[in-house]
């Protein structure tokens, strides 16, 4: 499947959680600096996919390969390694250890002295992270600790960057300093993978987008003609609400006044 | 269901004129239908391992015979570890230290004078002298085991509260040990380490028919509490303490009635097992026979009553056939060499790290011989589904108050959209005191009390500080929620939201300022406390009692509160009415995918009827829709029960939509109060949170 | 009533710092092991019941060494290298399996293998004590103004406090140390850090292993004793002194350790004759007792967890 050209081949992946199943036959293809946005509803299996991808998620069929090379089997520290890092969902900082520490427990491949000197760099480049460095990150606040999320994906100098609801929780003006970063990255070469429920912004960043549903990718296209398909935006989010299996959904009211508001409040706050 | 739910409404009109008979009816014709299936259950185990044992015992002999002696008797004491391990979560290892105590006190008190003269002839407190019936003894040593259970107990209930349930767990090997200790060390009353306490030959138990009651009455006691009040609590706390706390359960009473009920058992089947085997020795008591009846617990699956029984005869069969195999009579050829004496307890170990590893919650997981599929059409098994008829019917008898009726027209258009913001919800009349058990209205006089801006109807913090370890979190916050509006709270990540959440919950304790509910300061006052005065909240991350049904989950919230079982379910089901998983009632609630789980999460604050409900992040990882959704259900809550709701959120178009009013926190104080607009435009709010 | 109050008022003085000494060397061993518990229990929340049977499978290497004449310069090498590779065993054979699961299936777990080890070793070894010499200087006193310091006690304090130092350093200082708490707070996160937890994680049973070897060490020239159960009481107390110091703090866990030490040796001289033998007994009752009043030990642990 997978092309010299191409960065990371997803190829008909499958995961289960015991009985149930969170990945059909998922396929993705990756070239080298592009930003892939996944969108979709809640259950979808987003997270599932990229915890496949970095390996956190085994496999149940199907097969994932990284520059040609299939990493099916890898553990996640030996995927870090090869330059895939994920910034997880909910962060999952590590809350008893200090920002400085978290940074350099990440990128374990680089030696002690290069390790120094690369979490210097990030926390100079973050400012708020430098200023706190000897605190405990449990006591940063969702935004600071975000940034240290990504820095501390970013200590390995990865190729691929997955980001997972990068924005949960923040607050407008730290997702926008956040978006800065993912188009930073982007400029720079980075690739990128992000899961976003900011649906709008996320797709004025990337590239391409997939849209995702019950474990499949329903759809691929080009960023800029999804987002213009304004037309269809609502009606698929509409579609796109929970339907996961044994879960029966009852249909929603449709959006009265309210609900057009929310829309132009929302686009209206978040630019 | 609108329209039943209007007749229905008539109807209590009607039923409120003559309360109390038909109410109590109601109730006591459920209480008896529940109990009554659980009665069943027990009364069917009791059963099948009575017949079983019979056809057993029929094949011959006396070892069999005392075989299934010793089955009954360790099911007692099973049993009796299931009562608190299954409902609290907590391991102990000191339940068989307590076994000792009541064996020794048993055994000290039941042997004959003349007899314990030669063996303990200078014991202490006139016990050498003492000699009572063997019911009495037994008695008086259930008694006295109960006693020293409550001062461990303190310690056991207290350090699981503060500490985890690790600490609690150490706790109880501490008591197997310090039990053992002075088994073997004091020999004035114990006989030490070799001889110990011996009935006198002849004087030992006869027959099964003790272990049958026995047996009997440890299957009642762990149906009942089961499915009792403190029962239900006790396993809410052991599903998530914090979330609990903040629904109104104070863990300590709970624990330590399972605790008691649980050792009185132990020491019940205890007395039985030296009264059987004709002696107690230190040894007996000790670590092997933790390892077996913990083992045996834990095969079954520690949270079944059911569970415990099958343990209890699975671990006995496969005990009996490491007997034989690694006894004299058995030739195992080459195996020969593996096959010795000791084997049991290697098979033991092995089957007690083999289950933990493979399957912790043991065959049976929490699954009682009642929820077979063929014996639930049997039983009046509470079904969780809302029940067209019964459920509403249900809910005139449990709504409560003056609230219901004054909220009438707006319930039943509540599962329509309600376009109408806070002044409409605002002439939701405030409630009596939740903690008191009132099912009816308590007059026109509290009606007549309600103004939304007056102070007792307010919810306030008042220039609060808060500090963690040099960091400033609140500085001087202010705000004021009244009933009946929908206030929201928003700001940069860490600029305190949460944190003062937690601080009107009791959960961060204000280091200087004040919190009050309706005018009366409430800084003193518990966490869970706090939860019956009337503040429910949820939480950022989600924290529902993840193996406790969607219905167990809001029914559990509404009995901390304090109004009566019946009357919580029928909440239960009118607030799971109201976020829309009526059909997911009976599931677990760890099987409810993410947006499920929020709403479950907002109905289990709902259900006490608090005045106030804090809802951290209610829409975080939620797409638009799904956020429109939930603005109607947390206003049709509000509705409902007319409540003041204070929103933390980020989603700016969501906080529009919902709020009458909003503050805006950085670094820890308001920077800005106002409406919606106001807040939405003011300089420092666009330059702290939303920017360009 | 006990002999400490025949004497006079000097002598009761030097016979308190006497105690305070012997507290100390006692102490010592406890808080070696129940900083090996709370390293443990730090990493992956399990609370290590079979932490004793460390000290069990060191006194029989041991008593197999000293049978075959080997002097203490082997048998002490030889002790601390068996705690280490017993260690990481148990965690390879058993530990690793439950690695996310319930407090509950840890607990039993750890459990569970304590006691697979003693039976094992009552069946297929010996079910009674054997007996092997212990070292001449293990007896030695150095009196230094009128009060007399066991050797022993002298070289576990000291150990106790350079290993406590070590400790620390490894697990602050180090990158290595860094790793270690990253996987014992958020398995999943190390990995995907790049950390091995799963080296980390068996690195860390390692340092708890020579951390209860040097226990098992001084433990053995007392005693020079090898039995089936010979680690379940010194076990036992390490994890409650774990347990006052407050779970999880190796600071608190040295401390209760001591705590532990003074009070068994203030019990054994001053608790009546008839109960002499009630010392553990009386100690497990005291320490139940406290934790009605100090529910979460000594030194609360800070609360960590966000809402």
């Amino acid at each position: 499947m997978a092309t010299s050209g191409q960065l990371l081949a997803v190829d008909s992946a499958e995961v289960s959680y015991g009985p149930i199943r969170a990945l059909y036959g998922v396929t993705l293809n990756v070239e080298p600096g592009e930003i892939v946005a996944i969108v979709g509803p809640n259950g979808a299996g987003k997270s599932t996919l990229l915890n496949a991808i970095v390996g956190l998620r085994p496999l149940t069929r199907g097969r994932i390969t990284w520059r040609g090379r299939d990493i099916t089997g890898l553990a996640p520290q030996q995927r870090v390694r090869l330059g895939i890092g994920l910034v997880p969902e909910h962060r999952r900082i590590l809350t008893t250890l200090t920002v400085e520490e978290n940074l350099l427990v990440s990128a374990t491949a680089l030696p002690g002295r290069l390790r120094r000197v690369r979490a210097n760099e990030l926390m100079e480049r973050f400012e708020v992270l430098g200023e706190n460095r000897s605190r405990r990150a449990g006591l940063l606040s969702g935004g600071q600790e975000q940034l240290l999320a990504i820095a501390r994906a970013l200590m390995g100098s990865p190729e691929l960057l997955l980001l997972d609801e990068p924005t949960l929780g923040l607050a407008p003006i730290v997702a926008a300093k956040v978006f800065g970063i993912i188009d930073e990255l982007h400029q720079n070469g980075t690739t990128l993978i992000v899961v976003e429920q900011n649906i709008r912004r996320v797709l004025e960043s990337a590239d391409s987008a997939c849209i995702m549903r019950t474990g499949r990718i329903v759809e691929r296209q080009q960023a800029e003609r999804l987002a213009a398909r304004t037309d269809l935006f609502d009606s698929f989010l509409g579609d796109l609400l929970p339907t996961e299996e044994g879960c029966p959904q009852r249909p929603v009211p449709s959006p009265g006044a309210d609900g057009t508001c929310l829309h132009t409040e929302r686009s209206a706050s978040c630019d | 269901m609108n329209t039943a739910t209007t007749g229905d409404r008539r109807e209590s009109d009607e039923l409120r004129r003559q309360p109390s008979q038909s109410a109590n009816l109601n109730k006591a014709r459920l209480n008896v239908e529940r109990l009554g299936s659980d009665l069943l259950g027990a009364a069917l185990l009791f059963g099948i391992v009575s017949l079983g044992g019979l056809i057993y015992v029929s094949g011959g002999g006396a070892a069999r015979e005392t075989l299934f002696t010793t089955l009954l008797i360790n099911a007692i004491v099973v049993v009796g570890m299931q009562v608190f391990i299954g409902n609290t979560g907590i391991l102990s290892f000191g339940h068989v230290g307590f076994g000792a105590v009541a064996g020794y006190a048993f055994a000290v008190l039941a042997v004959d004078v003349e007899w314990k003269s030669r063996l303990i002839g200078d014991a202490p407190f006139g016990a050498a002298n003492a000699s009572i019936p063997a019911f009495g003894a037994m008695a008086a040593a259930i008694a006295l085991t109960l006693v020293v259970a409550v001062i461990v107990g303190l310690g056991i209930t207290r350090s699981g509260v503060a500490g985890g349930d690790i600490a609690a767990t150490v706790i109880t090997l501490a008591v197997l040990f310090a039990a053992y200790e002075i088994a073997v060390n004091w020999t004035e009353i114990t006989g030490g380490n070799r001889g110990g306490i011996s009935f006198r030959p002849g004087t030992a138990m006869q027959g099964r028919s003790y272990a049958y009651i026995g047996f009997g009455l440890a299957l009642l006691i762990a149906a009942t509490y089961r499915s009792s009040r403190s029962g239900r609590l006790a396993r809410a706390v052991r599903e998530d303490e914090l979330a609990a706390r903040s629904s109104g359960v104070y863990p300590v009473p709970h624990r330590m009635s399972a605790l008691m009920l649980s050792v009185g058992l132990v020491a019940l089947g205890a007395c039985l097992r030296v009264w059987l085997v004709g002696t107690v020795s230190p040894e007996r008591f000790f670590i092997d026979y933790t390892l077996l009846t913990l083992t045996m617990l834990v095969v079954g699956g520690r949270s079944s009553v059911t569970g415990a029984v099958v343990g209890t005869v699975t671990v006995t069969a496969l005990t009996e056939i490491t007997r034989v195999a690694s006894g004299p009579d058995f030739n195992a050829g080459p195996f020969d060499a593996v096959l010795r004496p000791g084997l049991t307890d290697i098979c033991l170990g092995l089957a007690m790290l083999g289950f933990m590893v493979l399957r912790p919650n043991g065959f049976l997981d929490d699954y009682e011989i009642m929820d077979m599929p063929i014996l639930r059409r049997f039983a009046h098994r509470p079904d969780c589904r809302p029940r067209a008829s019964s459920s509403s019917s249900l809910s005139i008898a449990g709504v409560s108050s003056s609230s219901s009726l004054s909220i009438a027209g707006a319930s039943s258009s509540s599962s329509l959209p309600i376009a109408g913001s806070g002044s409409e919800t605002s002439n939701a009349l405030p409630r009596d005191a939740p903690e008191v058990e009132t099912v009816w209205p308590t007059g026109p006089g509290v009606v007549g009390s309600q103004r939304s801006g007056a102070v007792e109807n307010r919810l306030e913090a008042h220039d609060v500080n808060v500090e963690f370890e040099g960091l400033i979190v609140l500085s001087d916050a202010r705000i004021s929620v009244s009933m009946g509006s929908i206030c929201g709270l928003i700001g940069p990540n860490g600029a305190g939201k949460t944190t003062l959440l937690n601080v009107l919950t009791g959960v961060v304790p204000v280091q200087s300022g004040c919190t009050r509910l309706c005018g009366r300061p409430i800084d003193a006052l518990a966490m869970h406390l706090r939860a019956r005065t009337g503040i429910a909240r949820t939480f950022q991350n989600l924290r529902l009692f993840t193996n406790l049904t969607v219905q167990e989950n809001v029914a559990i919230a509404a009995v901390a509160s304090g109004v009566s079982t019946q009357m919580a379910r029928s909440r239960a089901d009118e607030m799971i009415e109201l976020i829309e998983l009526g059909e997911l009632a009976s599931r677990r609630a760890g099987q409810l995918d993410y947006g499920a789980s929020k709403r479950l999460e907002l109905a289990r604050a709902a259900a006490s009827y608090p005045k106030f409900l804090l809802l951290d992040e209610p829409t975080s990882g939620f797409s638009e829709t799904e956020s429109q959704s939930i603005v109607q259900q947390i206003r049709a809550i509000a509705a409902r029960i007319g409540c003041g709701v204070l929103v933390v959120d980020h989603d700016l178009a969501f906080i529009a939509a919902i709020c009458d009013e909003v503050y805006c926190l950085d670094q820890g104080s308001v920077i800005a109060h106002g409406s919606v607009e106001q807040v939405h435009s003011h300089p420092a709010v666009i330059s702290a949170f939303i920017g360009e | 009533m006990g002999h400490a109050f025949t004497r006079s008022g000097p002598l009761a003085v030097t016979e308190i710092i006497q105690q305070f000494v012997d507290g100390l060397g006692r102490g010592g061993e406890y808080a070696l092991i129940a900083l090996g518990v709370g390293l443990i229990f730090g990493v992956m929340r399990l609370v290590n019941f079979a932490h004793g049977e460390l000290i069990t499978v060191s006194a029989y290497a041991a008593y197999g060494l000293a049978i075959s004449q080997m002097s203490w310069w082997v048998l002490a090498p030889a002790i601390i290298l068996t705690a280490i590779i017993t260690s990481v065993a148990i965690e390879f054979i058993a530990f690793r399996w439950v690695r996310s699961s319930s407090d509950f299936a840890m607990l039993l777990t750890s459990f569970g293998v304590h006691f697979v080890v003693q039976a094992a070793f009552v069946m297929y070894v010996s079910a009674s004590a054997r007996h092997f010499s212990r070292p001449e200087w293990i007896t030695t006193t150095v009196s230094i103004s009128g009060i007399r310091f066991e050797v022993v006690d002298l070289s576990i304090i000291a150990a106790t406090v350079v290993s406590l130092g070590f400790t620390v350093w490894v697990l602050q200082r180090t990158v290595y140390g860094m790793s270690i708490r990253a996987a014992a707070e958020d398995f999943d996160t190390a990995r995907l850090l790049g950390i091995s937890s799963e080296r980390v994680i068996r690195a860390a049973f390692a340092l708890a292993g020579l951390l209860a070897g040097i226990a098992a060490l001084f433990f053995l020239m007392r005693t020079g004793r090898a039995a089936p159960s010979a680690g379940l009481v010194p076990m036992l107390k390490g994890v409650l002194a774990a347990l006052i110091g407050g779970l999880g703090r190796l600071q608190g866990a040295v401390l209760g350790g001591l705590l532990l030490g003074m009070a068994e040796i203030l019990l054994v001289s001053y608790l009546p004759d008839s109960i002499d033998g009630m010392v553990n007994g009386v100690i497990f009752i005291l320490v139940a007792i406290l934790f009605v009043f100090r529910p979460s030990g000594i030194f609360s642990p800070r609360p960590s967890q966000r809402v």
